[in-house]
């Protein structure tokens, strides 16, 4: 007879969530539900009739660890809808912008897993350090790019507010140099802890957390809603997913949940190296190892970036409202965010829908986490960065 | 053998001036900053010297232009990072700017690290509120190294600028090469050389209304404070401060950037600059008395009342 067990509220991520685990005699866990408790705000509600330009910096406030990617997706929205083609430096100092804000988003995901693998105290607080020095970085990025740390105003409809200067180019240069040696450092710990963490556990890497579910990617560091069929996609109200026998917990989830041909789909570090790099790595403790390889990605990349960019060069098109519907697809540390925008030809927003990227991931965790011993159930979930 | 500012300088009246270690009288002995600087040029002075030192890598100004094809002497804040570019911003500008705002851009597109301000006694008190409570400024307060203050009796709106130069004066904005106010008079000085001057009184009613409830003549909160009153004509009155400031002085003056004199040597000396502080003081704190009477609320203190 299974019982039920339930994790409320689950600890050590960044968002609010449930588990409510049905568990068999042996300990292994037959069916689970990863539930988002996240108070509703209805962000795509109030959108509707109001200007583009306001929604786009409202938006942002959706989350405050990632905002460079909500603002960026919807800026890019609202482009496609009204034909406005940002200059390249605004292009690619938006990038640059919300690469800060992955590195220091990812790393501080490492800081919450940490009790999961690590024991030793001083390692922690090594360990600690090093992560702040990296998020200090990341977060100098967003503040010298965007304009603020915390939401960055200069992402705007049409590219970006202003370019740096030479100086600022330098010095963003030197600090990531920093942050790459720290990151070097970081990755090599990480992964001796996992490495480690399985011998204990007698876990085996490979099958532990398997699940056969698609991925979902759409570019390595930006985005491209050229990459994503949305005819293929669906979002489901809790109900219908769950079903009307699970009603109880059925109403406990707050938000849709989309689902890619029909099913879930992983999002994030690991699906990106899986469909750009056709790394086939089913493990769910291979997404701590892509997500740190993908830091120290994220950080060549700026340095790329910071190596082409033309600081001289025009950051912002100008535009005029004008009708029409557009996706915005950007990808968020944490997977596939996407935008959807439908403004008149005043600029005042019709309708507009939100696939923020964590919420692909809800139910790809239940069937991570089911077969396994609900012991590990947390540990499981927190693979995910949701 | 450089002087030593110790000696030269000589204490005022706290009450009048601010808190201070002392006063003297300067000018810049650069002759490119003399042709343009409004006085002495001690601002420009300290500006370029300290971009060229190293001491700054950013200095917070306000730059206007007379060629303007919409609105000639409008100064906008301006973040100079290039000690070739301080001298675009010498000069007095009868009229506001909003130096503050662009200390943002300062600290982020421009990523400076160490900055340099100047202001009007108004912003000087902004910057170091900002400083205490830097909301929607983190990283800010470290960042500023030296805030610069020059001294302020009142200040134009930029239309009131123009009514009087144009109305009262009967100049054309565009003519105008620089403003003056001294002597108890309002002066212009044309592009061709003509020089128009009108009585101080006269351009009260165009004064922006919330200097009326200002008490702060000197910008009491600066590390230096920098102004004409109670020098002679191309000398500038100094206030030093902080030790900073004095730092900094004292090396320029080692260096030979600087001549100074004792303030007490010149006419018509610390005396004046002590007595219109004083004015604006009481002539405000009265203003600042009628409007509690009328239940509005007195100025800095709006948190305060319940």
């Amino acid at each position: 007879m299974a019982e039920t067990v339930e994790l409320s509220p689950t600890t050590r991520h960044e968002g609010h969530g449930k588990l409510v685990l049905l568990v068999d005699d042996e300990g292994y866990v037959e069916r689970a539900f990863y539930l988002n408790t996240s108070a509703i705000r209805g962000f795509e509600a109030m959108a509707k009739g109001r200007p583009a330009e306001f929604v786009q910096v409202a938006v942002m406030r959706i989350c405050g660890i990632c905002q460079a990617t909500h603002g960026t997706a919807s800026a890019e929205a609202f482009e496609r809808a009204m034909g406005i083609e940002p200059p390249k430096a605004g292009r690619q100092l938006r990038e640059l912008c919300a690469l800060g804000n992955r590195i220091q988003s990812h790393v501080l995901h490492q800081l919450l897993v940490l009790d999961d693998f690590v024991e030793d105290e001083k390692e922690k607080v090594e360990a600690i350090k090093r992560i702040q020095q990296i998020r200090k970085i990341g977060q100098y990025v967003v503040d010298v790019v965007g304009g603020e740390g915390i939401h960055p105003p200069n992402i705007r409809i049409g590219g970006m507010a202003s370019n740096i200067t030479e100086t600022a180019r330098r010095k963003l240069y030197r600090r990531l140099r920093e942050a790459r040696d720290l990151m070097e450092e970081q990755h090599e710990f990480m992964m001796d802890a996992i490495e480690s963490y399985c011998e204990e556990e007698g876990i085996d890497m490979e099958t532990f957390g398997k699940h056969d579910q698609p991925f979902l990617a759409t570019h390595p560091t930006y985005g491209d809603p050229e990459k994503i069929d949305f005819d293929r996609v669906v979002e489901l109200r809790p109900i219908e997913y769950y079903g009307k026998e699970n009603l109880e917990i059925a109403l406990e989830h707050n938000g849709q949940i989309p689902l890619y041909d029909g099913v879930p789909v992983e999002v994030g570090p690991r699906a990106r190296y899986a469909v750009f790099d056709a790394v086939d790595a089913r493990g769910v403790l291979y997404i701590h190892v892509y997500r740190s390889m993908e830091t120290l990605a994220a950080i060549d990349r700026a340095m790329n970036i910071l190596d082409e960019l033309n600081t001289s060069a025009p950051t912002l098109a100008e535009w005029e409202p004008k009708a029409g519907f557009g996706i915005g697809v950007h990808e968020a540390p944490r997977g596939t965010n996407v935008h959807m925008a439908e403004v008149d030809e005043k600029g005042i927003v019709k309708n507009y829908r939100i696939i923020a990227a964590s919420t692909w991931n809800f139910p790809t965790v239940e069937k991570a986490i089911e077969g396994e011993k609900a012991d590990y159930a947390e540990v499981i979930m927190r693979c995910y960065d949701i | 053998m450089a002087e030593d500012l110790r000696d030269v300088m000589v204490k005022g009246d706290e009450e009048a001036l601010g808190p201070h270690i002392g006063v003297f009288t300067a000018r810049s002995t650069d002759g490119r900053i003399l042709k343009v600087s409004q006085d002495g040029g001690i601002v420009s002075a300290v500006a370029i010297y300290g971009l060229e030192e190293g001491i700054f890598d950013g200095f917070v100004a306000s730059v206007a232009d007379p060629d303007d094809p919409e609105e000639p002497w409008k100064p906008r804040p301006v973040v100079i990072t290039d000690p070739d570019e301080v001298l675009e911003a010498a000069g007095t500008k009868y009229t506001y700017c909003p130096n503050v705002s662009a200390l943002k851009e300062a600290i982020t597109t421009k990523a400076c690290e160490s900055i340099m301000f100047v202001g009007t006694p108004c912003q000087v008190r902004a910057v170091r509120k900002l400083q205490i409570v830097p909301l929607g400024m983190r990283h800010f307060p470290e960042k500023v190294k030296l805030v610069m203050g020059i001294i302020c009796m009142e200040n134009f709106p930029y239309e009131g600028l123009r009514s009087i130069v144009e109305e009262l004066c009967g100049v054309w904005m565009r003519e105008v090469a620089k403003f003056d106010i001294g002597k108890g008079k309002f002066w212009v000085f044309t592009k061709d050389g003509d020089v128009v001057s009108i009585p101080i009184d006269e351009t009260h009613p165009f004064e922006g209304e919330p200097c009326h409830v200002c008490t702060d003549y000197c910008a009491e909160l600066s590390d230096i404070t920098a102004g004409s009153v109670g020098s002679p004509d191309g000398w500038s009155t100094v206030i030093v401060r902080t030790p900073k400031g004095l730092e900094i002085l004292q090396d320029m003056v080692d260096k030979g950037l600087l001549e100074v004199k004792s303030i007490e040597e010149v006419k018509p000396g610390l005396g004046l600059v002590e007595k219109l502080a004083q004015v604006k003081k009481n002539k405000n704190a009265k203003e600042i008395e009628e409007r509690e009477e009328l239940n509005l609320p007195r100025p800095g203190e709006v948190f305060t009342k319940v």
